[in-house]
């Protein structure tokens, strides 16, 4: 007899159905990458003059985006080369904020290098973090929607904020055809192999030429499918302008829910408000 | 006398040749049609495909979602040229869908202009021009190069870097020394990729369903 766990496949990895994270209603998920992803944005943009208000800020924006993943539980394996990606942006961030970003403060040390010389101060460094920071919670709040998701709830919160069904349809077919694309390029680059290209020797333009040679079946391989899908649905009378569709998800808000999405939209909304017309944070805290 | 099964063959063709002159009459229709939508669909997961691929196999260590030669561009310039706004919005897509490589939304943002006005200037610039989208003559070999390798990569470099410096908190310091590699890579791309692609493909796509002869059909 099996454990009964039942997994289902999310853009970049499997999830077990029972998980917390599949009861969330996709748009509170859409809505707080959404979310997210400006917020460190506007305190950049607000705190600017106020480098340890932006700090402390942003360090709760990004614990409360880390934190998200974590308990989500769910396995970051296929994930690592983006991980050292990250790991990489966020030391560049990090070393240019200090050495060309000029916040005053008290002075910790002066470099010179040629004729560049500079004074580097501790809000320098505190600014530094800050922008560190901000681009990790981006970059979480980002890869939780893609790692917590799957396409079909991209749509269906599409139809939920009544976007056009020819525009929910465009979106349902690229995420679909991307993992259909994977697999054909895998096919194409094996085919090529098995004739002894080798994708692996050469300069960088050698390789690139060799892996640009994949691109030329793909596109074949698209058209004939492009063909082919249009043929169905002029055969099931898809057609524009919009008809009225029968959807075959519907999302259904809790209480819980509109709640959580108020609070997300409020947020923002409200930061951008300040922004825009230049209110001085510090008479709001 | 033919058999039954010979009548159900004679069927089955008659059916599949209307089947066929049904596609060829759709393709044969004015105004935008569903198949331009499906290419657009299948040019952005492509598009995207490869601009994946790209951050994989040349990433820039220190900008995620950057890649050193970004291949996608040298198929999405020739997709607009192809299929006009359909094929020049897959690579605006395909830019921001770079989201799944780990770029932060408002990044992603950037690149889906970015990228979307590097497919559109050389598109503009082939219609008005009447140039041959093949590259069969020397005039039109000379308009890609200016509008599709220049001005495409040009256009992208100055709206991506910008994006970068905004999003990531730097200053514009950091601007000209992620331009000048971002302009020579794309450049590279759009000329090696770009130019065999045209000339090989352009007869097979000329003469399929969903070709674009102007801007949207």
């Amino acid at each position: 007899m099996g454990t009964g766990k039942r997994y289902v496949r999310s853009f970049f990895t499997h999830i077990d159905t029972n998980s917390w994270v599949m009861r969330v209603n996709p748009a509170i998920k859409v809505s707080y990458t959404f979310v997210f992803s400006f917020l460190p944005l506007q305190v950049f943009a607000i705190f600017s003059q106020h480098v340890v208000y932006a700090f402390y800020l942003n360090l709760i924006l990004a614990v409360i985006s880390i934190g998200l993943l974590i308990i989500s539980r769910i396995s970051l394996g296929r994930m690592r080369w983006l991980f050292f990606l990250i790991a990489g942006m966020l030391q560049f961030i990090a070393l240019w904020n200090i050495l060309f970003t000029r916040k005053g403060g008290m002075p910790l040390f002066s470099w010179q290098v040629g004729f560049w010389h500079d004074t580097v101060t501790d809000l320098d460094i505190i600014w530094a973090l800050t922008a560190d920071l901000g681009y990790l919670t981006m970059f979480t709040a980002t890869m939780y929607l893609f790692l917590t998701t799957r396409d079909r709830d991209i749509a269906s919160v599409l139809e939920t904020i009544k976007l056009p069904r020819t525009f929910r349809f465009v979106v349902s077919l690229i995420f679909r055809s991307i993992g259909i694309f994977f697999d054909d390029l895998a096919t194409a680059r094996e085919a090529l192999m098995s004739r002894g290209v080798d994708f692996q020797k050469g300069s960088i333009l050698e390789k690139i030429r060799r892996n640009s040679r994949l691109g030329i079946p793909m596109i074949l391989i698209m058209l004939r499918r492009a063909t082919d899908i249009a043929f169905a649905l002029d055969v099931r009378r898809f057609r524009m302008p919009n008809v009225k569709a029968t959807q075959f998800t519907k999302i259904r808000f809790s209480l819980l829910d509109l709640v959580v999405l108020t609070i997300l939209w409020v947020v923002f909304w409200f930061t951008l408000a300040v922004q825009l017309f230049r209110i001085d944070p510090l008479t709001l805290l | 006398m033919l058999g039954p099964d010979w009548l159900i063959t004679l069927k089955y063709a008659k059916r599949s040749l209307q089947l066929r002159g049904n596609v060829m009459a759709m393709s044969m229709k004015k105004g935008v049609q569903p198949i331009n939508i499906v290419i657009l669909a299948l040019c952005s997961a492509i598009a995207t495909v490869l601009a994946i691929i790209s951050v994989q196999l040349i990433p820039v260590v220190t900008i995620p979602g950057v890649s050193g030669l970004f291949l996608a561009a040298g198929f999405y310039v020739p997709f607009g040229l192809w299929w006009g706004i359909w094929g020049a919005l897959a690579g605006g897509i395909s830019g921001f869908l770079l989201i799944a490589a780990g770029t932060p939304v408002p990044l992603a943002s950037f690149f889906f202009i970015g990228d979307l006005l590097e497919a559109v200037v050389p598109l503009i610039a082939f219609r008005v021009l009447k140039l041959d989208v093949g590259l069969r003559n020397a005039k039109s070999l000379v308009g890609y190069i200016i509008f599709g390798v220049i001005g495409g990569a040009l256009i992208s470099s100055l709206v991506g870097p910008t994006g970068i410096v905004v999003t990531a908190g730097l200053s514009m310091d950091a601007w000209l020394p992620t331009f000048i590699p971002w302009l020579i890579g794309d450049m590279i791309v759009i000329a090696v990729i770009g130019i065999p692609l045209l000339r090989i493909l352009t007869p097979v796509i000329e003469r399929m369903p969903g070709y674009v002869k102007g801007y949207l059909s």
